[in-house]
């Protein structure tokens, strides 16, 4: 069954002239049937046709050309600029933060840190009957879960605000 | 390679004839400052959105490829820095809803006589700026379905359904308006 929102958009390129010769005759069937349909078509016509007049060509200033011919000589302002400063220190810190924490994991600070997280003391009894098996939580293994996170963040900060920034500026000068 | 009456200007440009260029401002400027319109909602930076969007585009004009309309090319330009100059008026703390405002005050002021046109303009207002573009191209009946699409960087069918969405939530618009008003009456 179509929803509504499918045959709307039917009733928008019937209107636009686009719908293919099978469909509109369909549609011109079902309209005849459809007062609700049809009331919909006729808003949309009318919107239609109240859009083609109010969005008409702007014009601009009388003195436009004439200060774009003036103004040629300068350089268009680059406003990427401060972005990639800020994404570099972004990176920065990403792989500061990661290369620290690789360096607190192979020192062997996280080794002793276990922990076992047992669910069978909050379950609700009444609704869980069964035993849930012990989660053992190993420190280091979390750590590293959390080092490899951010070099992969660091990688995709990398490519989309100073590498990707960086060739489409050199493709365009 | 397509066959554009733009090209042959564009040679006179890159051979050094600076003044050529007067002659694109003068055939795009409309347009240029149009899509700037729909997407800033004030003219002054309408205004210079585009005439920033025609300087960018004489200090590149190496690097169009002809593979397009220059007119396609251009506009894209137009469309990006209007969204960049959007983003920076979004920096400076600009309320969104004092833009709306004042752009409907605007526009009430300066083009709209009828009552149709009026809730158009607001209901236009309430739509995203992509959205807004997208529908200001398409009834400005002068770009394909596949230049829409070029010009605010959407894959043609992606533009096709944007822009049904966009018409249809305008009728919701106008329905609402025009209950509210029905109402306070």
């Amino acid at each position: 069954m179509k929803t509504p929102s499918t045959t709307y958009h039917k009733l928008l390129e019937y209107i636009d002239g686009t719908l293919p010769a099978a469909e509109a005759k369909a549609l011109e069937q079902a309209l005849e049937k459809d007062t609700a349909l049809r009331a919909k078509l006729n808003e949309l016509r009318e919107n239609h046709s109240s859009l083609r007049t109010s969005l008409p060509l702007e014009q601009p200033s009388r003195d436009f050309t004439l200060k774009v011919m003036e103004n040629l000589h300068q350089v268009p302002l680059q406003h990427p600029g401060q972005s990639i400063r800020k994404s570099i220190l972004l990176l920065a810190g990403a792989l500061i933060a990661a290369v620290g924490t690789a360096i607190l994991v192979a020192s062997g600070l996280f080794d002793t840190v276990t922990t076992t997280l047992d669910l069978n003391t909050v379950k609700p009894a009444d609704l869980v009957k069964d035993t849930i098996p012990a989660l053992n939580i190993n420190g280091r293994v979390l750590i590293n879960a959390v080092v490899l996170a951010n070099i992969i963040i660091a990688f995709i900060v990398l490519d989309r605000t100073v590498l990707k920034p960086l060739f489409q500026k050199r493709l365009s000068s | 390679m397509i066959i554009d009456p733009d090209h042959s200007v564009i040679d006179r440009i890159l051979a050094g004839d600076q003044a050529a260029y007067a002659e694109l401002v003068n055939k795009h400027k409309s347009y240029a400052f149009t899509i700037a319109l729909r997407i800033l909602q004030t003219r002054p930076d309408a205004e210079e959105a585009a005439q920033d969007a025609f300087i960018k585009a004489y200090h590149h004009m190496r690097n169009f490829n002809r593979q397009a309309k220059f007119s396609t090319w251009f506009y894209r330009i137009v469309f990006n820095t209007a969204v960049s100059y959007k983003r920076r008026q979004r920096q400076h703390f600009q309320d969104i809803e004092s833009t709306v405002i004042h752009y409907n005050q605007e526009a009430e002021g300066m083009l709209e006589k009828t009552d149709k046109k009026k809730y158009i303009t607001k209901a236009l207002a309430a739509l995203s700026e992509a959205d807004r573009t997208a529908l200001s191209l398409f009834y400005l009946e002068e770009f394909s379905m596949e230049e829409i699409a070029e010009i605010t960087g959407m894959q043609p069918n992606t533009i096709k359904v944007r822009l049904h969405r966009a018409r249809l939530r305008l009728a919701e618009e106008l329905k609402t308006m025009l209950n509210q008003e029905a109402i306070t009456l």
